[in-house]
This record gives C-alpha cells, structure tokens and sequence, in this order.
C-alpha cells in the first residue's frame, strides 16, 4: 500500500480530531450542537488567506491570528446572540441561520470559486521510493502537537479543571465559584478557535470556497458518536477511525467507503449508544 | 353534553374562514407564480406537520428529506412500472416511508436523544448515496421522470398539464386532512402521553408508558404524510432524482418550525413553512447574492425576539397593548 494514502489518512483524521474537539468542547459545555462548527473551519481558511497570502504574514503568525480572530468571534456569539436565546431548539436553529450568514457573507467578499493558498512549507523529501511533500508532514505535526496542547490544558490546568466540572456538573460547578457564562464563552470561544485552526492548517494543502465547512461538520459529528460525548480521547479514536476508512478503505473499495462509515456509526450507536469512550447517562 | 369552550369556538370559526379564503384564492388570484409558491408551501406545510410531531415527542429528526425521498421514489417507480394511478402511487409513497420508518424506528428510538438526530443525519447521507448508485432502480443522477396525473371525476378529466390550480386544491386538501388528524392526535390521549414523553422521559417510563412504542408511532405517523407530500411534489415537479429532497431540506424544516412556533402542534408548522417557503423564494428572486445573508440574518432576528415562533404573536399582541394602554394612561 502507498505510504501516501497513510499520510493522507492522518491529514484527514486531524481535521476531524480538531474539529471534534470543537464540537465536543461546546457540547459538553453547553449541551448545544453547534451547526455552525463547519462555517468556522471555512472562516480560519479564509482569515488566512488574507493574511497569509494577501498581507504576505509568516505562516505561523497568520495561523495564530486566525484562530484568535475567529475565537473572538465565538466569544461576542456566545454573549450576545446565543445566550439571551437560551432554549436549546432555538440556540441550534440560530446555529443554522448563522451557516448561511457565514456562507453568503463569505460568497460577497471573496466569491464562490475556489481560492489557492501557497505552501507554507515548500519542498519534498523521499521516504523509499515514495516522494511526501513537507507541507502534508508538516500539517500532521501540527495537527499532534495541537491535540497534545489541548489535552495537557484540559487535564492539567485549573481552567481545564473547571471546564471539566462545568460539563460534569454545571450546578455544582457554580456552586463552587465557577462563573457559568465565562466557562461557556471560553468553550465557544475555544471550540471556535479550533475548528479555525484546522481550517487554518488545512488551506495550503486543499482548495477553499465558501462551501467547505459541510463536509468536516457532518465528519465531526460522526466522530463524537463514535468515541463517545464529552469524551476528547474517543474523539481521537474516532477521528482515526472515520479518517483511515475516509482513505485507505476508499482508496480499495472507493465511494462505498463513504457508505461504510455511515453504517459503522449506525451500528454502533444501535450496540453501545454512548460512544466508543463515553459514560451512560443511566 | 361536553362544555364547549368560547375560546375554542372562536378558533374554529377562525381556522374554517381561513380554509374558505385559502380554497377561494385561486379564483381571485389567477397569477401562476404565486400559485405555484403556493403548492411548494404545501407541500413543505405537510413535511413541517410530520417533523413537528416527531419534535413533539422529544425527538429532533435530521433526515425527514429521506422519507420524503423514498416517498416520491416509490411513487414515481409505481407510476412508470406498473402505470399506477395518481391516488395509489400517493399512498404507496407513504406506506413505503412508513414502513422504513418503522424498521428504523424500532430499532434507533429505543435509544432517542442526540444519538437519534445523528443516526437520523447518517441514515438520510446513506439514503442519498444509495439514491445516487443504484441505477437500475433510481436511474442514478438522472432520475426518473414522471407524466402528469389523470384523475377522472365522473365524465369529466381533470386538466393538470396546462394550469396548476388542481395541484393546489389537492394539496390543500392533504394539509387540512393532516391538520385535522395531528390536532386530534394533540387533544386526545396518544398526544398527551407523547407530549410526557418528550417532557420527561424517565418519568413516564415509571408511570408505565413504554417510551419506545409512543415515539415509532409519531416518527411512522411522521414519515408516512412526508412519504405522501414527497410523492406528491414528484408529481408537480414531474421529476424525481437525488438532489430533489437533500439534506439541506431537513435542516429548513426545523427553521420552518421554530419560527412558526413550537408549541402549538399545527398552526406553527403551516405558519412557518408558508412564510419560509414564500419569503425564501421572494428574496431569491429580488436578491440574489445578497440573499443567504439577509435570509440568515432575519431568521436569527426572529428567533431572537420571538423564541417560541410567531403563534406566540397572540400572547403577546395584548401584553403590548397593555403596556402602551398604561403607558397612555400614565401621561395622559
């Protein structure tokens, strides 16, 4: 088997992990799905294009920035749109409107063809006889290095602590000096971040449009229902899982793959509800 | 002797002058654009109903587009294959959303909650791919193709092909016919144990109701009528092929209904899908580029000023006029 379709499998498993690790941040949180989690993938793209390509930035600034651009942009959500509505139904709705506003704002700036960014890291190497560029080994460092940060801040500090009893336990979180609406703006602002980071990652090696967000959302989503909800190790198994037959099993059996992946969550979601990692909620 | 509500029998009145106006406006408006909204409003009027009933047993659906789909495939394979005719290809596409819908149901509500809306978003992707490749049954991208009814009503021929009036009444009728039985099913007994079971699960499990049971029947109920809207759309639009109902389609109807309201079980439903259906193909047409902006941005504004959708406008509209009453009073 090529070794290319092994890297492949991993670019594709990070966006899913970083993605994931978005949208579980948010859920668990604040126990909405956020819709919208795939406009932000296509918003970091986009905010570094401009800065990376159009401004002419280092690429590591410019990724920087994106994410905490888009962050922020998460943060005013979470404050002034998502919490005076409040009631689930109508928060997950708001998220959908928010997927067409994005769509149709970023369709009036930069048009709907597809945009190229350069390479960040130009250049190849040869691994045997198999010629990987530098840009795709690049992204799968990146994308480790990101998911071992975001674990070490969960696990590790005492933001990570306190988001952790938010998602168990709001109330008694509150009790003990937690304020509720800064955890949930840190974790909206956090998840935004992330999706805008893989975005970010993601450009120089595929095209952007406006439309690119779907795709990963709907990805996301599966992998937090395999590895379990609320769970970010189940959110790596799974973004493995979904990542390695999204390329290797396709590149045997092509476009059933696709097929395959959704049955494999069907099945398991019919066995073991709760995820691959995740708690029962009974 | 029941003890009628004068409350009820205003609202009675009310409904049965709005499906008069609704049954006489094609004869006042001859304009077969807006008649042809119209019927697309319907339709969507009829998908809305289900979904809301399924929302109201406490269970988000993501892929309703998929039994309206299987729905309209039904109808159309009927309609070529064996030349069915008009009313039974209809109820074919229902029983055949129904028993899919029944299959599945037994199976992926025993578990509900989030896990259903994404087993429900996998399943509708799985019924797309599937739509899209198998070609000897759905001819793949081309999709099949499908005659105008005849529908003979003693001697006489009911013309579909040159005026889309027919569609219009036919479809009026199903959305009264739909409404009548979801408001039924809301009154009586089935509709207040499904109401608990969405309230509180856990709670009604102990009060011996087999949550399972009450959930597959409004999900079966639910896909049979967007079996019957989706076969009857395939018929106005006289084709069917994978894009007709994406997935996109199940995520408007949520729009439709929140914004219509959610707690009342038929006028939030049809208030919605008529004003997203008519404001959506509205801006289409004068906006253009502009419009997925402005759309998403009015959505987020209504919901956002009226949270429970535009049939709470009627609790509302006297605590404002109270206000401005005490308001006037108070400077005057």
């Amino acid at each position: 088997m090529p070794l290319a379709i092994w890297i492949d499998s991993l670019i594709l498993s990070s966006i899913y992990i970083l993605m994931a690790a978005g949208l579980v941040l948010v859920f668990s949180i604040m126990g909405i799905l956020n819709f919208a989690h795939g406009q932000f993938y296509m918003l970091g793209a986009y905010v570094l294009f401009c800065l990376f390509k159009l401004a002419g930035l280092n690429f590591f600034i410019s990724l920087v920035l994106a994410t905490a651009a888009v962050g922020f942009l998460g943060v005013l959500l979470e404050r002034f749109v998502i919490r005076p509505v409040g009631q689930p139904i109508q928060v997950i709705v708001i998220t959908i409107a928010l997927i067409s506003v994005f769509q149709g704002g970023t369709t009036l700036i930069f048009g709907a063809a597809p945009k190229s960014v350069p390479p960040a890291f130009p250049g190849t190497f040869t691994i045997g006889n198999t010629v990987v560029s530098n840009e795709r080994i690049a992204v799968v460092i990146i994308a480790m290095l990101l998911i071992a940060a975001l674990y070490t801040f969960i696990q590790k500090t005492k933001t990570g602590l306190a988001l952790r009893a938010s998602a168990q336990q709001p109330l008694v979180a509150g009790m003990f000096g937690i304020r509720a609406g800064r955890v949930s703006s840190l974790a909206m602002g956090m998840g935004c971040g992330l999706a805008a980071l893989a975005g970010g990652i993601m450009a120089p090696i595929f095209y952007i449009d406006p439309f690119m967000g779907e795709q990963p959302l709907v990805m996301a989503m599966l992998t937090i229902v395999i590895g379990g909800m609320g769970s970010l190790g189940g959110a790596v198994v799974g973004g493995l899982i979904l990542g390695i037959t999204g390329s290797i099993v396709a590149y045997y059996i092509g476009f059933w793959a696709q097929l395959l992946a959704l049955c494999l969550v069907v099945v398991l979601l019919l066995f073991r509800p709760q995820g691959l990692f995740g708690f029962s909620e009974k | 002797m029941k003890f009628i509500k004068p409350k009820l029998k205003l609202t009675t009145i009310l409904v049965i002058v709005l499906v008069v106006i609704a049954a006489l406006f094609p004869l006042l408006v001859k304009d077969r654009f807006t008649l042809s909204i119209l019927v697309e409003a319907g339709v969507m009027c009829l998908l809305a109903l289900g979904f809301a009933a399924v929302l109201r047993s406490g269970q988000l659906s993501l892929g309703q587009a998929a039994f309206a789909a299987i729905g309209g495939y039904m109808a159309a394979i009927m309609a070529t294959k064996i030349s069915a005719p008009f009313w039974l290809a209809l109820l074919g596409g229902g029983i055949a959303s129904a028993v899919i819908a029944f299959l599945l149901g037994i199976v992926i509500l025993r578990i509900g909650g989030l896990c259903f809306s994404i087993a429900t978003l996998a399943l509708g992707e799985i019924a797309v791919i599937v739509f899209r490749n198998w070609d000897q049954v759905t001819q793949g991208f081309t999709g099949i193709a499908v005659n105008a009814p005849l529908i003979r009503i003693g001697g006489t021929v009911i013309d579909f092909t040159n005026t889309i009036i027919p569609y219009y009444y036919i479809v009026l009728l199903f959305i009264v016919a739909a409404a009548l039985i979801f408001w039924r099913i809301n009154q009586s007994r089935l509709g207040r144990i499904s109401r608990s079971v969405a309230v509180s699960p856990i709670l009604s499990e102990h009060l011996g109701m087999y949550l399972t049971k009450y959930r597959v029947l409004m999900f079966v109920l639910a896909a049979f009528i967007t079996g019957v809207g989706g076969a009857f759309y395939v018929y106005y639009g006289a084709w069917i092929g994978p894009t007709l109902f994406s997935g996109t389609l199940s995520i408007s109807l949520l729009i439709m209904c929140v914004i219509g309201g959610l707690w009342s079980p038929v006028a939030g439903p049809i208030i919605g899908a008529v004003i997203y259906t008519y404001l959506g193909t509205l801006m289409q047409m004068r906006l253009e580029g502009l419009r997925p902006l402005v759309f998403g941005l009015l959505v987020i504004v209504l919901v956002w000023i009226l949270p429970n959708g535009l049939v709470a406008l009627q609790y509302k509209f006297p605590i404002w006029f109270k206000g401005l009453y005490r308001k006037l009073a108070r400077t005057g």
